[in-house]
């Protein structure tokens, strides 16, 4: 899957916006959305709030997480389980990518939320070579991986799921006589 | 909602008339994304695709009537574009996956027994026989009438690889199951694990498995 | 015979077609022709091979099939099946001679030592009828086996295979008392190598990687490719040229092969 499909995925994340207009609700096929009004918060998908912050018609509340302290405390969590931590959000890094990208000034210490994220990104991405590792390397078949999102999953699929496959049929060469070295003959 | 990738076509079909339109959504999303992710082609999902349509064609009409300029038009195209994204991808996976399996997903439409559904849209049918075709008369043409009077056909079967079943796949288990239970190595589990795969619906997951030969998730008791 | 001999020449008959058809020089008309030949051969690739990457190529090729199985249309496997195998003859091959160039006689006679393809070897193999018995070649022998088992990583697979792991599950289709130890040779081999064949492929970023895969296996370079497109997708991602549009490979090379066509 391409970053930008998750990226898209993300998008349909819920974030508060204040906006500066007034609008009825709208109908969407997805869903209500609204009614708007000047300075009162509410609820939108994250595709439409950068939409409408980029027509400056909108600040965008960052979501409680994205926060340094307690983007801090998950880094610390991360750095001290051996285990993947629980995410703030199923797609934090994506989130954070388009909310910095896009809202920079409505999010306190944004470059330092940016850092914080990496961080924690790189720790989980470490372990899941790690573990990815000593999953061949054990010949499991199956592993629970709680807390792993989309985009860390993505970064890895391909070449992880290849290897087990490839893994698997040299395993499957151990059991001889099977019915596969029969079809051959063409 | 869920739980109905596996179920039967008679069990979706008195679920649909009570379907709101942002769920129809979600099962486009979900049928995309497990299309994406499966090593085989999935059996299509005509009746969602169709839904999906008619919204967009009615919400196309309504926004035809709306005066230039209208904020709310703008938001309800980018919606539109959005769904759009989503259909298309997930059609144009699944042409992937003929033009990778042709043979195969050709065989198995013929050995179809009646009134069991069909993997394939009617439209994908046509593509399907046509990208067989188009790909015997083009071997012919370049290559096959050259040879030995004998040695002029391919099995297609056999020269294009199937869909590897063994593969591994991530899923991503979206309710409580009681009655699964996943061990490590022996045939039989192997293949209960695959059907776990399918009934929880496969989609960005965090096991791995998918197995050989049987796709009926048969053995599964919901708790 | 003859069902077995035809799909693996033919495709090597086009492989040869596709590296054997001379660079175009400019004027001549049978160079015109021939040129057409050469982009309908790699037409024909485009049309009937299939997929790894599904929205990074116009046309997917066909992946190899890894152990014991072969894929037809795999340019790896038709590939694979050409490596040549130490054999001996156990029979008389009447009138076959000429297969056999460092003698003059007509048959290849009993006992005759000699080097065969593997689609070939594995064509003439049989349980029953002893026709030809096939040795191990030496990086699957007992010796380089205890090499492996030491440490997998000092050894260079592509100077030793390039079809180390395909073609020792190959190997399997003869009977020999070392098959058990063979499989579990290779399998162990690549679960050694696995973490540094990960750890280059997801590090790599933006830099010559030929010194990182001069030293793989053809499957294992294939793994690195994967490996790479995740990496180099989530960078391109992050850094945000993901949303930029490029023009697809098959158009800019159509561009260029218009431009070559261009004088005539």
């Amino acid at each position: 899957m391409d970053p930008a499909e998750v990226e898209f995925l993300s998008e349909k994340e819920i974030v508060k916006i204040i906006p500066n207009f007034s609008l009825d609700k709208i109908y969407l096929i997805g869903g209500d959305l609204g009614p708007f009004n000047p300075g009162l918060p509410v609820e939108v998908p994250v595709w439409l709030a950068l939409n409408l912050k980029q027509r400056q018609k909108c600040r965008i509340v960052p979501p409680e997480w994205m926060d340094v302290e307690k983007l801090e405390e998950i880094r610390e969590l991360e750095r001290k389980e051996g285990t993947f931590a629980p995410v703030p959000s199923p797609y934090y890094m994506e989130l954070t990518k388009l909310l910095l990208n896009h809202a920079s000034d409505n999010i306190p210490k944004a470059d330092e939320i940016r850092t914080l994220v990496k961080d924690i990104w790189d720790t989980r991405i470490a372990k899941l070579r790690l573990s990815a590792d000593s999953f061949i390397n054990q010949q499991e078949a199956h592993a629970k991986l709680d807390n792993l999102t989309l985009m860390e999953i993505n970064t890895i699929r391909s070449f992880f799921l290849d290897s087990l496959n490839f893994m698997y049929k040299l395993r499957s060469n151990m059991q001889p006589a099977s019915s596969k070295g029969k079809a051959m003959d063409y | 909602m869920s739980d109905a990738l596996s179920d039967d076509g008679s069990h979706e079909d008195s679920q649909e008339d009570v379907m709101t339109p942002a769920e129809l959504i979600v099962k486009l999303e979900e049928a995309w994304l497990n299309e994406k992710f499966s090593p085989e082609l999935m059996e299509n999902r005509s009746e969602v695709v169709e839904c999906v349509m008619e919204q967009l064609t009615h919400m196309e009409a309504n926004l035809q009537r709306v005066k230039k300029g209208d904020a709310k038009a703008s938001i309800h195209r980018m919606e539109i574009d959005r769904i759009r994204f989503v259909l298309s991808s997930y059609l144009r996976s699944r042409l992937q996956k003929i033009e990778k399996f042709f043979p195969h997903v050709l065989e198995r439409e013929k050995s179809r027994g009646e009134g069991e559904p069909s993997l394939l849209s009617p439209e994908e049918f046509a593509f399907a026989k046509e990208y067989l075709a188009n790909t015997e008369t083009y071997l012919k043409a370049v290559a096959l009438k050259r040879m030995p009077p004998n040695l002029q056909t391919v099995d297609m079967i056999k020269a294009v690889p199937q869909p590897y079943l063994d593969s591994f796949v991530f899923l991503r288990v979206k309710e409580r199951q009681e009655n699964i239970l996943v061990e490590p190595e022996t045939d039989d589990q192997r293949e209960f694990v695959w059907s776990c795969a399918v009934d929880l619906n496969v989609e960005v997951c965090v096991l791995v498995w998918m197995a050989p030969g049987d796709h009926e998730p048969a053995e599964i008791t919901r708790p | 015979m003859n069902r077995l001999l035809w799909p693996r020449s033919l495709s090597g008959a086009l492989i040869g077609l596709q590296v054997l058809a001379p660079k175009p020089q400019t004027g001549s008309e049978t160079n015109t022709q021939q040129r057409k030949l050469q982009v309908r051969v790699r037409r024909l690739h485009s049309v009937c091979l299939s997929h790894t990457q599904m929205d990074a190529q116009p046309y997917f090729p066909v992946q190899a099939g890894v152990g014991m199985e072969e894929n037809f249309l795999s340019l790896d496997d038709i590939l694979l099946s050409h490596e040549r195998l130490p054999v001996r003859i156990e029979c008389t091959f009447p009138r076959l001679g000429f297969l056999e160039r460092s003698s003059d006689t007509q048959d290849i006679v009993e006992g005759t030592k000699m080097e065969l393809p593997l689609w070939l070897s594995k064509g003439l193999y049989e349980k029953k009828r002893r026709v030809l018995s096939v040795e191990l070649p030496k990086v699957y022998r007992e010796g380089w086996r205890t090499v492996f088992n030491a440490d997998p990583n000092v050894v260079d697979l592509h100077k030793r295979g390039p079809y180390y792991y395909s073609l020792g599950s190959q190997m399997l289709h003869f009977e020999s008392p070392e098959n058990p130890d063979i499989a579990q040779t290779l399998l162990q081999t690549f679960i050694g190598r696995f973490r540094r064949t990960m750890d280059s492929s997801q590090n790599a970023y933006n830099e010559d990687t030929s010194a990182l895969v001069e030293r793989l296996d053809s499957l294992e370079k294939g793994l690195f490719k994967s490996g790479q497109s995740g990496l180099n997708g989530f960078q391109s991602w992050e850094k945000g040229q993901a949303g930029q549009l490029t023009a697809s490979s098959l158009v800019l090379n159509y561009r260029k092969r218009k431009m070559a066509d261009g004088p005539h």
